[in-house]
């Protein structure tokens, strides 16, 4: 079920209304509940992912259980790795078996060794990636005594499959989401309404800018000979906004869905195309991932401690984790190795957390300085979202390629007048609201409410006149 | 709880005022293009505003909406006439045309009726291949949904939704070129001033495919009749006798060589026979005419060019006389 579809307007006043009317006396019934809707809104996908999920559900609530009542370090250990093997065993079965059988194939065939390859027909489970993660956070904390397990199963269930954030994030900790299953939920208009607000910018985001940029990403990109420089330029920069939007925009529906049921999931996106630097992309830019990835593997790792061949080490280890993360293509692991590349400078001379409040904090424009960072920062992401879009790293490399050339200089061939008035007015609203948690939140609070309100059926308008063609959430695929 | 439940009342029932608003004033907008839907809303508008008054109504499909020049037919005949041929669609929208022209505007002396070999025929979904799962130009009935009649013939084919039919501006979602036609100053043309004259259309180009190459390529067809719409055409044309409308049913030119990909091509013509035997209406086939044999008349085989389109024009002006004049007076 596609949150910007008609199935899910439908699903959500119904649940909201069971959710708050019905079941809200009793706890146990109102967990029940946001199990039962989510497993109704992951198999509406497909219903034989629901195996999948409840059996990930299962093997890590018992592990969890065994891992707190044992003291023998030898028997803990052998269940983490058990929870390790089962969740990455399914996403590596289930997202890279093709992907290591077909590479296999060609590394024997390069050394003159043909061989049959046996590769599955295998559907990708929607946002196993996520769930997985989540799942494994829960292990792993329960592990380094960080927390304790639940022997309640409807909430732990509840927990792995919450519908907000099942498919796309943001990803959870159990540290911040379980306790919540666990307390009374009270209804707060200001926060009900706050979720609405977030919800509306989420769809803007996604239907309005993320959709229209597709369409001319995916002409562009697929016709990519056809173009000059310039365009292919353009096609790249509309790229990024298309994956900001749809990303980021999938995660603000999440988070304000959350807060429509009383649960608040932390922030995933912190404006990253305002960072002065690739480190605050990077601290910016899908969040829940890189601090999951930060606190369970590149701390573990050694971190930035140690001699700095193993920072070095540990930071391309991490981006390039990372862009496989994403998907069994080459393509997303030179994603990551191109961004470990942008990223080394700044922690060879110590510059990896100089930016850490927002851009021009207290301050209307940013200065020279800031200005020249973004845009120097905005254009090398650019440059590695074209790895991350393209079929083949040889299709990135032309299309690339194909962008250093005289024609640069030229006029675009494709200039949607409406997409860039549509960009340009969303980076203003987004620059406004910049030191919130979402752009929108508190940015029209000192107009007058009639005006306040104009601007919502505004953006309520704008998003139904011109979506763009409905097109899946990116990061389902991953 | 129940301050957040006003409040969100509140707010979609003014959603919905202001869609219904908006959507008044997107159809209202798209009435009045003279190119939006290839400017078909343009002609529907006429029909429903009861602008038509006509001595001669010439109905069909692409094949009558490119085939007969109106200026010339009027030139001929000494009366006035306006195509209503409808691109890509058969005979059932062709009789909705007809429904409403009759209800909202005077009654013409002469109905022209342009047939083809997929007149009587119905498909679900005619160009679903290439146009998703709308039917074919479907957005030219999109400012008239609420139009009764409009809405009982749209909705035997698949296309709009129940939503589309029933929520405000549901149909518009995400349909940024109808919003901007919608707003654009109609007083400006967009170009090309002679699109629709009187419903007719001039194509101008040749036939640039090479015709063997495409024979070779092609498959030999059956064309299903649908007997609700042999029925329909009879209930049609006795309803015009009964008014005291005169019809003469006609077979424009076709390419010769692009006639024999039809299998039941005969059974088809009987049909056509049939029917005019048995209403007593003349048939005039021009089949075999020689303009069928000169591929530079056309531009593809089953459509005249603009050239094409001035000869038939003229000559069917000519052969009409002898029906018109000796049987209207």
């Amino acid at each position: 079920m596609l949150f910007n579809s008609l199935d899910f307007a439908v699903f959500l006043p119904i649940v909201f209304v069971l959710y708050w009317f019905v079941t809200q006396r009793n706890l146990k019934i109102q967990n029940i509940l946001i199990l039962v809707s989510s497993y109704v809104f992951y198999g509406w996908w497909d219903y034989r992912f629901l195996a999948l999920i409840t059996f990930s559900t299962v093997i890590d609530y018992l592990i969890g259980l065994q891992l707190a009542k044992s003291e023998d370090q030898s028997k803990r250990k052998l269940l983490l790795w058990t929870s390790i093997l089962v969740n990455i065993g399914f996403l590596g079965f289930f997202k890279y078996y093709n992907f290591f059988v077909d590479n296999f194939v060609e590394a024997f065939s390069f050394f003159g060794n043909e061989i049959q390859p046996n590769t599955l027909y295998i559907i990708l489970p929607v946002g196993i990636s996520f769930y997985t993660f989540q799942t494994l956070s829960y292990t792993i904390d329960i592990y380094k005594r960080k927390l304790k397990p639940t022997s309640d199963f409807v909430a732990f269930g509840a927990f792995v499959s919450f519908f907000p954030q099942l498919v796309a994030g943001p990803i959870e900790r159990a540290t911040n989401l379980l306790p919540q299953f666990y307390k009374k939920r009270e209804f707060k208009y200001n926060n009900a309404v706050d979720g609405l607000r977030q919800i509306l910018w989420g769809l803007f985001k996604k239907i309005v800018i993320a959709d229209n940029c597709a369409y001319f990403v995916n002409t562009i990109f697929d016709n990519y000979t056809d173009y000059g420089a310039s365009t292919l330029f353009l096609g790249a920069v509309f790229f990024a906004f298309q994956i900001y939007g749809d990303f980021s925009g999938y995660s603000d529906i999440a988070i304000g869905t959350s807060r429509l049921f009383g649960f608040n999931l932390k922030q995933n996106f912190a404006f990253p195309y305002f960072s002065r630097d690739i480190a605050e992309f990077w601290r910016r830019w899908h969040i829940s991932l890189s601090t999951w990835f930060r606190d369970y593997v590149y701390i573990p790792l050694g971190g930035s401690r140690g001699s700095i061949w193993n920072q070095i080490r540990n930071v391309f280890i991490i981006f390039l984790v990372s862009g496989f993360w994403h998907g069994a293509n080459w393509t997303f692991i030179v994603w990551g190795g191109l961004n470990a590349l942008y990223f080394l400078p700044l922690l060879i001379i110590k510059r990896n957390r100089v930016h850490t409040n927002v851009v021009a904090e207290f301050k209307v424009f940013p200065n020279l300085k800031e200005c020249f960072g973004m845009l120097f920062t905005f254009i090398i992401t650019v440059i590695a979202w074209v790895f991350f879009r393209a079929d083949s790293v040889s299709h990135a490399t032309q299309y690339l390629s194909r962008i250093v050339d005289v024609s640069f200089f030229n006029i675009p061939e494709i200039r949607p007048t409406f997409l860039f008035v549509l960009i340009f007015i969303f980076i203003l609203i987004e620059w406004a609201g910049r030191r919130q948690l979402y752009a929108i939140q508190t940015l029209w609070f000192r107009f007058p409410r009639i005006i306040r309100l104009f601007i919502y059926y505004l953006i309520a308008m704008t998003i139904f006149l011109y979506g763009g063609k409905e097109q899946e959430f990116i990061y389902f695929q991953f | 709880m129940r301050l957040f439940f006003k409040k969100i009342l509140i707010f979609l029932l003014a959603v919905l005022l202001v869609s219904f608003v908006t959507d008044y004033l997107i159809s209202e907008g798209l009435r009045t293009s003279d190119r939006y839907a290839q400017g078909e809303t343009y002609i529907w508008n006429q029909i429903l505003e009861g602008d038509i008054s006509e001595d001669i109504y010439i109905y069909g499909s692409s094949r009558a909406w490119v085939h007969f020049d109106p200026a010339l037919i009027e030139d001929s005949l000494g009366m006035t006439a306006y195509n209503f041929g409808i691109d890509g669609h058969f005979f059932w929208f062709q009789h909705l045309r007809h429904k409403l022209l009759l209800k909202n505007n005077p009654k013409p002396k002469f109905i022209l009726l342009s047939l083809d070999v997929f007149t009587l025929t119905k498909y679900e979904d005619i160009y679903a291949l290439n146009i998703n799962d709308d039917f074919y130009n479907s957005k030219q009935f999109s400012p008239f949904i609420l139009n009764a009649e409009i809405r009982q013939y749209t909705s035997k084919y698949k296309g709009f939704s129940w939503l589309d039919y029933n929520l405000p501006l549901y149909r518009y979602y995400g349909k940024t070129e109808d919003l901007r036609e919608a707003i654009r100053d109609k007083s400006r043309p967009f170009g090309d001033s002679n699109f629709r004259r009187k419903g007719y259309r001039a194509v101008g180009r040749t036939w640039t495919v090479d015709f063997e190459k495409a024979k070779s390529k092609m498959v030999h067809y059956e064309v299903i009749k649908h007997q609700p719409y042999v029925d329909l055409m009879n209930q049609f044309l006795k309803e015009c006798r009964e008014l005291d409308i005169k019809v003469i049913m006609i077979y424009s030119p076709e390419y010769i060589e692009g006639q024999e990909f039809v299998k039941n091509r005969v059974e088809l013509m009987n049909t056509y026979t049939k029917i005019s035997k048995t209403h007593q209406i003349p048939f005039l086939d021009y089949s075999r005419d020689s303009l069928c044999y000169d591929q530079s008349l056309f531009y593809n085989s089953q459509h005249l060019n603009a050239k094409g389109s001035k000869l038939f024009s003229e000559k069917l002006g000519n052969d009409l006389k002898e029906y018109i004049f000796d049987k209207s007076n």
